[in-house]
């Protein structure tokens, strides 16, 4: 007893201790961003009406009568109301028709593929973005040079980094107060019917920067240098039926926004993930600000990745055929939010993701700058666990219910905690801060929908730290077992976990893949997260 | 139940290179360490399932000097019993992290800075009679010869 007390007095004094010593910023990727306030904000509904520009591309014409040819009353229907409305085209560019737009206004785009020339043509490092007020340091020789662009530089040179831009805050308050409401809409049949092609330089395909109310719809954006997508600062949002490809991080990146919805996502062959609602809404669990439906992202590193992805609730989606699936984490500094925490998981389909692209085209990746690749390959940008259904690294409170997760040859879920020093948060309040509070409940583990055994390597592995992390009611296929590392693990019944130490060793050992270049280093002695792992029986 | 005794030793061990960022290294980036570095106790190893002639090892560097140590992953070897180098990997840290710009970023634009690297594990600075945590992993060459010793700049330290 005497000394457990003396341990408790030096504990309280190392934590005293700690409290003394000064914070200091860090680095981030994106400018410095903040939260919208949520209670001003809300999911733009779809509009059928209202003011509109109308884009069309040469060809419009002839791809509207392929797509709906045929004499029946429907399509007959259809085709004639399309082609009324292309006698309304004003515009070659998506750019021209959003700079022509006001606030409330549709845009809307007829079948074809827009390359935005006029775009293109604005250098990525336009001179005119050059001076003071146009770069913020990252505290960093990274960024570019060590510096990011600022909100000023979107305002004053949306083109530079975008192909098209929708930045809606003039007057600095990080309040949309033109071009807000915006319903940006394809026309085609499907998404593939109206293409945005990206030329591979310019970061962003389409950038909506404080565009409170922006709306996307039913076209493809695809071969940004960074994000197909990118919704930035923006309170209320909606992604509806888009395709997003071929980007080399990201398919749809959201960022520090709130009142957003994604639904009907197709997103694919991105270097990344396939979908990024990073810096999410800070709901402390109470409220979820943005949800996401309906997603099928598969063929990218990642099906979807949450670095500080907070106040997210995805159901009915599938997350298949990636090197990992689905990934939330507290890796990054500079992102608001962190730690990682309440994101809401339900009803969705979490399977097969053994795609190997640290091993595919390996030397081609290494050897081939982004511009000059084929589209379709995919080069690792980030490392992940090949074989992995759902990561979670330095996540709290997250809920993982009612899910299916089957054929992950490594793990269908994997539970580590990530030092709050790893995000550069030297509070030391904050030292034991992940992972702690996850709970998973009634998932089906290594079955698939229809009731086969396809069994994951392991159902759960587990660190073996964190406060209150749980397990109950998972269930596997008939006459198998739920399997784990721990071979045990704590019901939610029972309080859940109470450790605070990891096992050593456990995360030791993906401590070598840190080191992973391509070029440089493609295979780190220790590593075995770019190994396929073996099809389990 | 909270056990203080780990509550103090995890402390301890974010105490220091908490405050070696905060205070250390600063403006010229880090030095070849010219120190003394020992273990803090006795770490641990592992082997790798499906790589065989893979180890990892983490434990703790105690710099047994009087003056701080800086230390950089780029000063690192490991060493098998002859002196030749091996394969390996080291950072000064106990668990996973990524950067936050990609490899492929790295290698168009260069090495990050010392900010991003002291959050990585890349560099870090050991004051004297404190420590550091560091994970090593390392493969041997396939006539089996054993790793023995990890060169950090001038200081080695044998490898158990």
């Amino acid at each position: 007893m005497r000394a457990s007390l003396s341990w408790r007095a030096l504990g309280c004094a190392a934590l005293c201790a700690l409290v003394l010593l000064p914070g200091r910023a860090e680095a981030h990727a994106e400018r410095a961003t903040y939260f919208p306030d949520h209670r001003l904000g809300e999911v733009p509904p779809y509009r059928s009406r209202g003011p509109s520009h109308v884009v069309c591309a040469r060809d419009s014409r002839a791809r509207i009568d392929r797509s709906w040819a045929g004499n029946g009353p429907k399509r007959r229907r259809v085709r004639m109301l399309r082609l009324r409305l292309l006698t309304r085209c004003r515009f070659r560019d998506v750019q021209a028709a959003v700079e022509a737009s006001r606030s409330g206004d549709r845009i809307l785009i007829m079948p074809g593929v827009y390359r935005e020339e006029p775009s293109r043509r604005v250098p990525v490092n336009d001179p005119t973005c050059s001076g003071p007020g146009y770069w913020e340091p990252t505290n960093d020789s990274h960024g570019e040079n060590g510096m990011l662009p600022t909100y000023r530089f979107q305002l004053d040179c949306p083109l530079s980094r975008n192909l098209i831009a929708i930045i809606g805050d003039t007057d600095g308050d990080r309040r949309c107060d033109r071009r807000c409401n915006l319903q940006i809409e394809g026309m085609g049949r499907r998404a593939r019917d109206v293409v945005i092609e990206g030329d591979r330089r310019k970061r962003d395909v389409i950038r909506a920067d404080r565009a409170d109310g922006i709306h996307i719809r039913n076209l493809t954006a695809e071969q940004a240098a960074f994000n197909d997508v990118d919704v930035v600062e923006t309170n209320g949002f909606r992604l509806s039926k888009l395709v997003v490809r071929h980007g080399q991080d990201y398919g749809v990146l959201t960022f520090t926004s709130d009142n957003g919805l994604y639904e009907d996502i197709e997103a694919y062959g991105n270097g990344d993930a396939g979908i990024y609602p990073g810096s999410g809404p800070e709901g402390g669990c109470r409220r979820y600000g943005i949800e996401i439906r309906r997603v099928n992202s598969y063929g990218n590193v990642l099906g979807y990745s949450g670095t500080a992805g907070n106040g997210t609730w995805t159901h009915d989606s599938r997350f298949h055929d990636n090197a990992a699936g689905v990934s939330d984490d507290s890796f990054a500094s500079g992102h608001p939010g962190m730690p990682q925490d309440c994101s809401k998981w339900t009803g969705n389909e979490i399977n097969s993701n053994n795609v190997n692209f640290f091993q595919r085209d390996r030397a081609y990746c290494s050897s081939t700058p982004f511009e000059q690749r084929r589209k379709e390959v995919v080069c690792p940008q980030f490392q992940v666990p090949v074989g992995s259904g759902l990561i979670l690294y330095g996540a709290n409170r997250n809920q993982i219910a009612d899910n299916d997760i089957w054929d992950n040859w490594r793990s269908g879920i994997r539970l580590f905690y990530v030092p709050a020093i790893v995000r550069g948060e030297l509070d030391p309040r904050k030292l034991f801060d992940t992972s702690n509070g996850n709970r998973f409940e009634n998932n089906r583990m290594g079955v698939t929908p229809g009731g086969a055994a396809d069994p994951n390597g392991t159902d759960f592995t587990w660190d073996e730290q964190g406060i209150g992390n749980c397990w109950q009611g998972n269930r596997a296929a008939d006459g198998r077992a739920i399997t784990s590392d721990p071979r045990v693990l704590p019901t939610c019944d029972s309080g859940g976990s109470r450790s605070i130490l990891p096992n050593l060793l456990k995360a030791a050992a993906e401590v070598p893949c840190a080191s992973w270049n391509p070029r440089t280093n493609p295979d780190p002695p220790g590593c075995t997260w770019f190994i396929t792992p073996p099809e389990p029986r | 139940m909270i056990r203080w005794s780990a509550v103090v030793l995890l402390t301890l061990a974010a105490v220091v290179p908490l405050s070696l960022m905060s205070f250390g290294g600063g403006g010229t980036g880090p030095r070849p360490v010219r120190a003394t570095l020992g273990w803090d106790g006795t770490p641990q190893q592992t082997g790798v399932p499906g790589l065989p002639r893979d180890r990892i090892l983490t434990g703790r560097l105690t710099n047994e000097s009087l003056r701080p140590a800086e230390l950089d992953v780029e000063d690192v070897k490991v060493l098998d019993a002859a002196g030749r180098q091996l394969p390996s990997t080291v950072r000064f840290a106990s668990a996973f992290a990524h950067g936050l710009f990609s490899p492929e970023s790295i290698n168009r634009y260069g090495k990050p800075g010392e900010a991003e690297r002291r959050r990585l594990g890349e560099i870090a600075t050991v004051n004297a009679g404190e420590s550091v945590p560091i994970t090593l992993s390392w493969r041997l060459r396939p006539d089996g010869s054993r790793a023995a010793a990890a060169q950090l700049g001038d200081s080695r330290v044998t490898l158990p």
